[in-house]
């Protein structure tokens, strides 16, 4: 730690206040701003500009590729550690590198290009007083001229992703490290709130803030895209995240329950700037269009026909071209306007024959509808592999669970070759069944307990109502009607005082009923028409 | 299972569709659809079982199911349908200069209730209207019943039944919709009433369809969607009402209502009825 405050000047950078040994941001388990969307991004801010600062740790990938965009480039970095190597790195560039707290620095030249894509939480040093997220922007736009461009990414802590990682193998059980921290009031709410305070244009990050594969702004940010860009690239299962991360996107919308988000001002990109999984610019940002997972998910809640259709399109389209489908994964599948689109493509071979192709797409379909909430207690579909068996049947395709499992293990194997992971992972131990699954186990109990009641009655039923007790009981039943019928006669046709009598005569009638026709269904409700009948005749000879 | 799987055989018929004899279907694990509705695809009163899945005919039975809270839904068309597919070879439908006639089907009683209407008013409007032979095929409580039966044999037409549906299995006319399927592929014009599953039938094999004369209705009223279910129909399907009716639209609608663009495969039957082992 400098324990000098006035600034001093290493040979290889310049050292303000804060500045901080025996610590790299740039390696640290936190990772630093990286990947092709925000590359893009900081390309566009640093492009032409007279002075680019960039505040805080960033990928050094990010960093090469913006260094010497710019007449002037200055890095403000708070570790040695870090400021060493960037100053090493771009020694022969014209790039000034400053180590220490961002708040202790004041630029000789305003800046006319800000990149922060790291946001505020590592520009100050540990040791100084902590500072708000508002005082920090506040200070840092007085680093630069009015109009200058500017690229600032957002944290968003209520993001299910961020919540994810926060997790902690092992719960404590100590309260004091369940009661709430001292957390930072200033930063910002929302998107909104952040795009208002730096004046700029906000964009939904997905999965993560770190590594975004997906910018888009919030108009442009369709729940499908979310969900296209949902799965971080370390997460090798959706199982443990998609059910909080749909019941988020579908409580909290797209923007709220992004892994991040990015403040850009001054700059011209697209509404929607995403990459697929190949780091390639994907085409598939068009907010109207959707993917085949989510359709089969919303289709899976409805009923098991909406899946047929979507299979059927799936086989032909496999059919028709198994090169096009043989690297892809399900997730990979867009829909347009109904018509099956794969997004990208890939060289792996996941699949030999076209059918053998369908199945492995079918199986992961089918692992996703299971996550994502299928709950069909009959026989056909409880499981992965039986739903799989299921979809096939759907395109008259019979295949068993055990052809099922040895595609599967072909796929996976494939992807494992090729250093990828599968976008499902099986589970291996039934000790990692999670709350989506037992609640699923639940529902299943709750119908089959209804299935027992049901039986229970058909055989009640089977005893008791035999054709020809329905055929007297409805015999029975229009007798019922009848003599009621000649009663209102009978009423109508009378005087008040035959009416007493009537009604006297009448009154007798359920029980006379009910002693000669016993427990006959009908009956019941005879007797109840009756009484009505009663009642209005006793109300006439009121009146 | 649900014993009215059997009524006019039709899990006799997926059975065969399904490759498994018709004699003998196996139990299905649900409940099935037995007869077009406007309602959720069962009658009023009929409370499928909770935990079971419901095999319906159409999408709008599953909407109108899904609105009240009902859920485990499974489309898979009329089996109606897969008789259709399945007489396609051996018993295609004649050509239409072939067919002759029409066969009226009278609003009809059921086991729990009765209909009042005038038949002779009805017998009039069907002498009015129809040019050809007329077949009138009662259903078997009014075809059992020789007041009712004697009025249309008197009129000079030819009086049939398909046959009973059964109770509890019991009585069950296994080849019901064989012996439907065979009048209808002869008549030229089939005409009800009422708006009933003969008319969609009807229609589903090219022929002309019409409803028109006394609606008729149930005595014994209990439930609003039996009392009033002529005007709703009237309401949502006029295309069907009148003596004279657009083929075309009737078609579309026949292939909606009637599940025709949601069939099923054999495997898909199978394995939803819980017909073969899944795991």
């Amino acid at each position: 730690m400098n324990d000098i405050d006035t600034v001093s000047k290493s040979d290889a950078y310049e050292i303000v206040s804060g500045d901080m040994y025996d610590w790299s941001d740039l390696t640290s388990a936190d990772p630093c701003p990286r990947g092709p969307v925000l590359t893009r991004v900081a390309v566009a801010t640093a492009s032409d500009a007279a002075h680019l600062l960039v505040v805080g740790p960033h990928d050094l990938g990010l960093l090469d590729a913006v260094v010497g965009l710019a007449s002037r480039t200055t890095l403000v970095l708070r570790t040695h550690t870090d400021a060493q190597v960037v100053s090493e790195r771009y020694a022969d560039r014209s790039v000034d590198v400053v180590c220490g707290d961002l708040r202790s620095w004041t630029p000789d030249q305003p800046a006319d290009a800000v990149i922060a894509l790291d946001g505020f939480g590592r520009v100050s040093s540990i040791d100084a007083a902590p500072a708000d997220w508002h005082t920090i922007s506040v200070h840092l736009a007085r680093l630069a001229t009015r109009d200058s461009r500017l690229a600032v990414v957002v944290s968003n802590p209520g993001s299910p992703l961020e919540q994810l990682r926060a997790v902690a193998p092992e719960a404590s059980n100590e309260d004091a490290d369940w009661s709430f921290p001292i957390h930072d009031r200033a930063h910002p709410r929302s998107l909104v709130d952040a795009s208002a305070r730096l004046g700029g244009h906000g964009y939904a990050l997905w999965p993560d803030a770190a590594s975004p594969t997906l910018a888009a702004a919030p108009d442009a940010c369709s729940a499908a895209l979310a969900i296209a860009h949902g799965r971080p690239a370390e997460t090798t299962t959706l199982r443990e995240l998609q059910p909080a991360l749909a019941q988020t996107l579908d409580t909290l919308g797209v923007t709220a329950a992004a892994g991040g988000w990015l403040v850009t001002r001054g700059l011209t990109i697209g509404s929607v700037l995403g990459v697929d999984r190949s780091g390639n610019e994907t085409s598939w940002t068009a907010p109207d269009r959707s993917w085949l997972v989510e359709a089969m998910r919303d289709s899976a809640r409805r009923d098991a026909s909406g899946l047929r259709s979507r299979v059927r399109r799936l086989r032909e389209a496999v059919e028709s071209d198994p090169e096009r489908w043989r690297g892809l994964q399900v997730d990979e599948i867009g829909l347009d306007a109904d018509r099956l689109v794969p997004v990208h493509d890939s060289a792996v071979r996941l699949g030999d024959s076209a059918e053998e192709i369908l199945l492995g797409l079918l199986d992961e379909l089918a692992a996703f509808i299971c996550v994502a909430g299928w709950r069909h207690p009959w026989p056909a579909g409880c499981g992965r592999d039986e739903l799989a068996v299921l979809l096939a049947a759907t395109v008259d395709t019979v295949v068993t669970p055990a052809d099922v499992r040895r595609v599967r293990e072909r796929r996976e194997s494939a992807l494992s070759s090729n250093g990828m992971a599968p976008v499902f992972a099986r589970r291996t131990s039934p000790a990692e069944a999670d709350t989506s699954e037992l609640r699923k186990l639940m529902d299943e109990n709750e119908a089959l307990r209804g299935q027992v009641t049901w039986f229970k009655q058909q055989m009640r039923q089977r005893q008791t109502m035999t054709h020809e007790v329905r055929t007297a009981a409805r015999r029975d039943v229009a007798a019922l009607n009848s003599r009621i019928k000649d009663l209102e006669d009978q009423l109508s046709a009378q005087q008040a005082t035959s009416i007493t009598r009537a009604a006297k005569r009448a009154s007798s009638v359920p029980s006379r009923t009910r002693d000669r026709l016993g427990r006959i269904p009908g009956a019941r409700r005879a007797a109840r028409l009756l009484r009505r009948a009663l009642g209005a005749l006793r109300r006439a000879v009121r009146r | 299972m649900d014993t009215s799987n059997h009524w006019y055989g039709h899990a006799h018929i997926l059975s065969e569709y399904c490759g498994l004899p018709f004699e003998e279907p196996r139990p299905i694990w649900g409940v099935l659809q037995h007869g077009w509705n406007l309602l959720h695809g069962f009658g009023p009163g009929h409370a499928p079982p909770y935990g079971f899945p419901k095999f319906v005919w159409s999408h709008a039975n599953l909407r109108r199911g899904q609105a009240i809270g009902w859920r485990d839904y499974a489309v898979i068309g009329a089996p109606w349908n897969y008789l259709l597919d399945l007489k396609k070879d051996t018993e295609p439908v004649p050509p239409a200069d072939e067919r002759e006639g029409t066969i009226f089907y009278p609003f009809h009683t059921w086991d729990h209730g009765q209909v009042s209407g005038d038949h002779d008013r009805l017998i009039s409007q069907i002498r009015d209207t129809e040019d050809g032979p007329v077949t009138v095929c009662l259903y078997w409580i009014e075809y059992e019943m020789p007041e009712v039966r004697r009025r249309y044999e008197d009129a000079g037409f030819r009086v049939i039944c398909h046959g009973k549906r059964g109770t509890l299995r019991q009585g069950t006319d296994t080849r019901f919709l064989h012996k439907q399927y065979a009048e209808q592929i002869r008549h030229r014009r089939v005409a009800s009433n009422r708006l009933t599953t003969a008319i969609f039938y009807g229609a589903s094999v090219g022929s002309e369809v019409a409803v028109y004369g006394d609606p008729m209705t149930f005595s014994d009223v209990r439930d609003a969607s039996v009392r009033d279910g002529n005007e709703q129909a009237k309401r949502l399907f006029p295309e069907f009402h009148g003596v004279e009716t657009d083929a075309e639209e009737v078609r579309a609608t026949t292939v909606r209502e009637l599940g025709l663009d949601a069939m099923a495969s054999p495997a898909e039957l199978r394995a939803l009825f819980g017909w073969e082992p899944t795991g």
